[in-house]
């Protein structure tokens, strides 16, 4: 790791460089929420937020893309060569996407994600956490890897982490905006980290996986009744990875695009099969999936939004605490 | 970079309507694979379903139309094209069979699997011993491979039995030419029927609500738990451990059905909730 120190009125002239590495997408507030979008302008980027809608998964992840294009039977892969620069990811979402590289770089490997991940220059930030948040439960409140650069802010300059080749690139092509760290940035930098360690919430989730296993159907019924089954819980959720595939055809009706898009195990035909059998039939055993994929399984980063964007308010920690209960 | 979810363009070589419902398709392709492996066939415009090789020589597929897909395969010809990815999954666990007594229990459709086994089992004959085939079917018309299976009763190699719910005049013909193999009943029944041997290895698939009856079964004769082996369907859509729609199982515990199995033995029930 190399440290270095970005001092605030700086940050315009490092958002200008980062441009020249590929496509930027950041941080934009509109209509009151954050979401990862192309920023262009400095003006546009919030670098203080608590949590974007949507994680930032869609970047490397479109919630929609085409993976192949066919002629009748003829194939013909469909990928994204686009060089990004994923700027103001939070820890929590970066160790999302480590869970999300477990899956996909796992052979045989997800060229889609693959590619996109590897052209992506991933530039972390520290975060304002609020009481939903219980990343240090899940053990994702702080990450030493997983991106390339990262900005902690510490008042009036950013402590820099460089953690890659890459990283290292980026702040030597603009090596008049760093500076030397110096004892008094490192404890500035452990006094901010810190405060914002103070502000989570301390959760455990000893025994959970095994709890949401003896738990009888109603006791997920307390919770599924109130359940809208939306699948918003899912669509905001970092570590989701489910999803569907269908083709569409063109005009001709020889030619077309195979889809994939994101799917929610909170929907009813997600475990759906022939003769209209269903694994999943009821909302409390996709409920009781939900969090078994995402507390049993620990693939879960305690961001909140889950519960933040569950129109029904359905909490997650609600549901520990009663599992524990 | 090899692009798993890229299909291969295989041509069909031959078809069969084998009932009204289900169709098969002999492919022109060479592959290697395991008896319980299964193909994505891909047809342009429909999309990918999981379907089993229901064959040992060579490479057959048995498809039941129910939805998109299977409809847009039946349509498909001699001579035309689909695609095809994989094989995936674990398949069954044909070595550690070897030397032993084999029993395999089908219920319908579950026959394109286990003819894979079947097929796998008449080729290396003299590797396993005694083998048993229980093959349930509603009625004789809507029974799978049935000239190549009668034809199979005739021969010493193979002790099939044929679990029917209906019966009609060519059963009753069928049971004065091959007597002591049609019995009427779920394919459960054909335990009760036929005098088997309880340390064999078994091999099972059918509908998702056969395999509760088929171990209820099996545990009351006391079969060796770690010898029964089923092959299971879930929604699948990558068939490579992505996408997550059957998964099964709470926690630690729970598996991918594509990429653990889609083989799982009667231990592996025992340990993984709803897996059955
Ligand atoms: C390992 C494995 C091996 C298999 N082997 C074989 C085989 O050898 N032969 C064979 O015929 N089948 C086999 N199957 C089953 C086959 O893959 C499924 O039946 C598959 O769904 C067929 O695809 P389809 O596009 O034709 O059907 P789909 O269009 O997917 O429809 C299938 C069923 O799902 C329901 N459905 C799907 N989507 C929706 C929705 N959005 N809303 C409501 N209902 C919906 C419908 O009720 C329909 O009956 C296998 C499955 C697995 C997992
Ligand atoms: S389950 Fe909820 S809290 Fe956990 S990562 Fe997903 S959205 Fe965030
Ligand atoms: S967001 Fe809430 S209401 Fe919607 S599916 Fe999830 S738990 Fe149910
Ligand atoms: S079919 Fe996609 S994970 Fe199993």
């Amino acid at each position: 790791m190399k440290f270095l120190k970005l001092k605030k009125d700086q940050i315009e002239d490092f958002f200008d460089s980062i441009h020249s590495f590929g496509i930027v997408y950041a941080p934009v507030k509109s209509d009151g929420k954050i979401s990862f979008r192309r920023a262009q302008n400095f003006s546009d980027v919030s670098l203080e937020y608590t949590r974007s809608q949507i994680p930032p998964k869609h970047v490397i992840l479109p919630m929609e893309e085409p993976i192949l294009k066919f002629r009748e039977e003829e194939y013909f892969e469909v990928v994204d060569d686009e060089n990004k620069v994923l700027l103001g990811v939070h820890h929590c979402d970066i160790i999302a996407f480590k869970m999300l590289d477990e899956v996909y770089l796992q052979p045989p490997k997800d060229i889609y994600y693959h590619e996109r991940i590897k052209r992506t220059l991933i530039i972390g930030l520290s975060c304002i956490p609020d009481n939903y948040c219980f990343c240090k439960a899940t053990n994702s409140f702080y990450t030493s890897d997983g991106f390339d650069i990262f900005l902690h802010d510490c008042g009036d300059f950013y402590f820099v982490r460089v953690a890659t080749p890459r990283g290292l690139k980026v702040t030597e092509n603009s090596k008049n905006l760093f500076e030397k760290v110096d004892e008094k940035d490192m404890e500035l930098f452990v006094k901010a980290e810190k405060e914002r360690f103070e502000r989570v919430k301390g959760k455990n989730l000893w025994m959970i996986g095994d709890l949401i296993e003896l738990r009888d159907e109603n006791f997920w019924k307390i919770f599924s009744e109130r359940c809208l089954n939306c699948g918003n819980c899912t669509l905001v959720c970092p570590t989701c990875q489910c999803f569907e595939v269908y083709d569409e055809l063109e005009e001709d009706l020889k030619s077309g695009n195979r889809f994939r898009r994101w799917d929610s195990c909170m929907l009813r035909a997600h475990g759906l099969v022939a003769d209209g059998h269903n694994f999943r039939e009821r909302t409390e055993e996709r409920l009781r999936n939900r969090l078994s994929c995402k507390l049993g399984e620990m693939r879960c980063v305690g961001c909140g939004r889950c519960t933040v964007y569950c129109p029904t308010g359905i909490d997650i920690l609600e549901i520990v605490r009663a599992l524990k209960e | 970079m090899e692009n798993e979810f890229l299909p291969r363009r295989v041509r069909i070589e031959e078809t069969k309507m084998m009932t009204s419902l289900e169709k098969w398709f002999k492919l022109d392709a060479q592959l290697d694979f395991k008896p319980g492996q299964f193909l994505e066939i891909s047809v342009a415009g429909a999309g990918e379903a999981p379907i089993s090789i229901c064959s040992w020589n060579g490479v057959e597929i048995c498809v039941r139309k129910v939805g998109r897909v299977s409809s847009a395969l039946h349509q498909r010809e001699k001579g035309d094209f689909i695609g095809i990815r994989g094989p995936y999954g674990n398949g069954f666990p044909m070595k550690e069979i070897e030397g032993e007594k084999l029993i395999l229990v089908a219920g319908g459709l579950g026959m394109a699997p286990l003819r894979s086994v079947l097929q796998y089992v008449l080729k290396n004959r003299k590797k396993y011993g005694e083998v048993t085939f229980f093959y349930g079917i509603k009625c004789l018309e809507m029974m799978l491979f049935r000239d190549e299976l009668l034809k199979l009763m005739e021969e010493e190699n193979v002790n099939l039995h044929i679990a029917y719910e209906i019966e009609d005049e060519e059963i009753r013909n069928l049971k004065k030419r091959f007597p002591e193999r049609f019995h009427k009943g779920m394919v459960t029944t054909l335990f009760e029927k036929v005098k088997v041997n309880t340390e064999s290895f078994v091999v099972v698939c059918g509908p998702p609500i056969m395999y509760k009856f088929v171990l209820k079964k099996m545990e009351e004769l006391g079969f060796y738990k770690e010898r029964i082996y089923m092959t299971l369907e879930r929604r699948m859509k990558c068939g490579t451990g992505k996408c997550r729609h059957c998964v099964v199982g709470i926690g630690s515990s729970s598996k991918l059905i594509c990429r653990d199995g889609p083989v799982f033995s009667a231990i592996d029930a025992e340990l993984i909730r709803e897996l059955v």
